[in-house]
């Protein structure tokens, strides 16, 4: 007769399995941004040479169209007038007074692109066909991706430097220039942004 | 190797190493941890970390005395729209920006140490004091993700963790440790990490 032999068998479950658990529970509260409208992409970067003295500079021209580069049919030209309106009452409010542009200390160009960017990049210059500057003013920085919803660069140069000396001030609005709800706010509080963390702009005026 | 393959590979391994140990020359521990940023952690996310978790393996090698390794996952988390501010860009170093936009900053440490631990009986009914010493590497992930862009730094720093606890006993072999560990990540990479992890630790011999 067989006897059945009793194994006794002590359940413990291991520590590891409590690991797998703590773990597995950790990576599902892994954080995120949190950010779910379009907006909470917007980003406003500036750029200036540091060694100009901005208060030489108090007279300003400005061309009165938004210059679309690349990709121009994913662009709206919708918000083209309130963008110069906006630029314009902000370089006022520093002090700048609008000239002709052949006596103006510094050009102000607006840009447009809906190129996607990777990486640290430099804006391509072929718009030198205006005012005839000629290549290598652009700025390199490490360039936002910009996908079709628009970056908006507004570059200042000054004119009493040789054509190929770099802008003194670059500012670049990622997300801007898609037809979506609240774009025109959205437009409005990035350049508003853009030279509210430029202050040194209205250095002497 | 990312964050996923990282914490399997941690899983393996856990169930892999013989958590049962025989007599009380050996025992183990999984811990909940909640970490306290200082020095460039606090830099770049200033939030206290409530995501951690660790496991401790120790074996006596001589009454009251443990050697061991810890192994630790503490994630820093902060969303912000502070500004960010870079200098001394460009070729000649002439160039600054300053970039605004909501940010999401996450660093993953992952350190591992070797440990050492000293016990002092502190009353009848099992409570020990313990003070430990831990040397190793960790691992650090730091992440700032802004607009559409992520930038992300790896980087491995010496590391050394002096801790402090007290524990009790909750069972016939099991224990429940609280202590402080202060995680000192030196430099590498231009930056130095620091934090205050506490935990609250599940022992079992």
């Amino acid at each position: 007769m067989k006897t059945i032999q009793k194994i006794k068998i002590r359940v413990k479950p291991p520590l590891s399995l409590l690991f797998i658990v703590v773990a597995i529970l950790a990576w599902s509260c892994y954080p995120d941004g949190g950010f779910n409208s379009v907006s909470d992409f917007d980003t406003v970067s500036t750029f200036h040479n540091t060694t100009v003295n901005f208060a030489d500079l108090q007279t300003y021209a400005m061309p009165d169209s938004v210059i679309h580069i690349e990709d121009e049919e994913d662009l709206s030209r919708l918000f083209d007038q309130e963008i110069l309106a906006r630029v314009a009452a902000n370089i006022e409010q520093l002090g700048y007074v609008r000239v002709d542009s052949a006596q103006a200390d510094v050009h102000v160009f607006n840009l447009a692109t809906s190129t996607e960017y990777v990486g640290s990049s430099c804006y391509p210059s072929y718009w030198d066909y205006w005012y005839g500057y000629p290549p290598g003013w652009g700025w390199c920085y490490p360039v936002v991706s910009s996908y079709t919803t628009g970056t908006l660069l507004t570059v200042m140069i000054d004119t009493g430097q040789p054509n190929d000396t770099p802008a003194v001030w670059l500012a670049a609005s990622n997300g801007l220039l898609s037809s979506s709800g609240a774009a025109s706010e959205r437009i409005r509080k990035n350049i508003n942004q853009a030279f509210a963390q430029s202050p040194y702009l209205g250095d002497g005026k | 190797m990312n964050f996923r393959k990282s914490a399997i590979l941690v899983s393996i391994i856990c169930l892999v190493v013989p958590f049962e140990s025989h007599g009380q020359e050996t025992f183990s521990g999984i811990s909940y941890q909640i970490a306290f940023p200082f020095s460039d952690t606090k830099t770049f996310t200033n939030a206290v970390s409530f995501r951690g978790v660790g496991l401790d393996f120790r074996k006596e090698v001589e009454p009251q005395t443990s050697v061991g390794i810890s192994a630790s996952w503490n994630v820093f988390h902060e969303v912000t729209d502070e500004m960010i501010n870079l200098s001394e860009l460009g070729e000649e170093g002439n160039a600054a920006a300053d970039i605004s936009g909501n940010q999401n900053r996450i660093i993953n440490t992952f350190p591992l140490l070797l440990t050492a631990h000293r016990y002092f009986d502190s009353g009848d009914d099992g409570e020990v004091l313990y003070i430990g010493f831990g040397a190793g590497a960790s691992y650090r992930k730091s992440r700032l993700e802004i607009g559409t862009v992520a930038v992300t730094e790896n980087k491995w720093h010496f590391t050394l963790a002096p801790e402090i606890g007290f524990g009790f006993e909750t069972g016939h072999d099991t224990y429940l440790g609280i202590s402080v560990k202060y995680n000192q990540l030196f430099a590498a990479g231009g930056s130095t990490h620091a934090y205050i992890a506490a935990n609250v630790t599940f022992f079992r011999y």
